[in-house]
């Protein structure tokens, strides 16, 4: 069976990137793909957020069982916990 | 074409982002924050009576987290642990709130048996939601504008994405379920993802306090 072809991805990230993080969610993706999502410049990591959150946002809704909310998460939220690891 | 197996058999993204931060990658952790925010935001608000106070008790969590995580052994999930550490956390607030530094090293202490603590857990996740009205309002159009996407869907990825986000399939599962291979599921997993979250970006933009 051949899949249908791919709509662009949302996000300002090259396919293979988002269809990674989409992996990466449900725990599937390959050590490679996870080396080069991991190893991503600063420019593409506020995109890979946008998926990351906005794939996250999908599953909560999808399942609405109550604890975890559609709401997706302060990007703000992250950057202040990352800056506070920083001086550590 | 044979692929070559997932890295982990790990149903969700956790142990694989955990085994990446532990390895010192901290692209990893920033990962997990942005997964767990709102759900470990959801539990200290259920505790703390000052609204205020709930980011910045969520935000020593993951701190407090970062700092342990080389003792997380996966013997739990990931969240379980993490809600563990927000619970000790909020209370350790609570009790620094009523400036008795005995309550509060004992609170610490003692909460660290995961009966007391999975019995301790449900009481407070019976607690009132402490969303605000707008929160709520904005989730459920979220919620409303997934529904009507994945109603657009073609329905091989409807199937594909419902195998997965509601019924927890693994992609080996649903390949066999779907009788297609498991490059198959994957990308329609990703393009049904895609779809939705283009329906839904507008609303995800419109809410507050991101960069993006």
């Amino acid at each position: 069976m051949k899949s249908q072809p791919s709509e662009p991805p949302i996000s300002a990230l090259p396919c293979d990137h988002t269809e990674s993080l989409s992996a990466l969610i449900d725990g599937e993706c390959q050590a490679h793909e996870l080396d080069a999502l991991l190893a991503a410049g600063l420019s593409q990591r506020q995109a890979q957020d946008q998926a990351w959150a906005s794939y996250l946002a999908v599953g909560a809704a999808l399942r609405s069982h109550g604890l975890d909310s559609a709401l997706p998460p302060s990007a703000d939220f992250a950057v202040a916990v990352m800056a506070r690891l920083a001086l550590i | 074409m044979s692929r070559p197996a997932p890295i982990s058999s790990a149903t969700d993204s956790d142990l694989l982002l955990v085994q990446r931060a532990q390895a010192g990658e901290m692209r990893a952790f920033e990962l997990l924050v942005l997964k767990h925010q709102r759900r470990v935001e959801r539990l200290v608000a259920r505790m703390l009576r000052d609204p205020g106070l709930v980011e910045d008790v969520a935000q020593e969590t993951f701190i407090r987290a970062y700092k342990a995580l080389g003792q997380f052994r996966g013997e739990s999930a990931f969240y379980t642990w993490l809600y563990r550490i927000a619970v000790n956390t909020a209370r350790k607030q609570i009790a620094d709130l009523r400036r008795d530094p005995v309550q509060s090293m004992s609170a610490l202490e003692t909460r660290d048996e995961d009966e007391t603590f999975a019995s301790e857990l449900s009481l407070i996740l019976q607690m009132p939601d402490t969303e605000t009205p707008e929160a709520v309002l904005a989730s459920k159009e979220i919620a409303q504008a997934v529904n009507q996407a994945m109603e657009a869907l073609p329905a091989e990825l409807c199937q594909a994405i419902t195998l997965r986000e509601i019924e927890g399939l693994s992609y080996d599962e649903i390949a066999r379920a779907l009788d297609c291979p498991v490059g198959t599921v994957r990308s329609r997993i990703f393009r049904a993802r895609e779809a939705i979250s283009a329906r839904i970006k507008p609303l995800l933009e419109r809410q507050g306090g991101k960069r993006w």
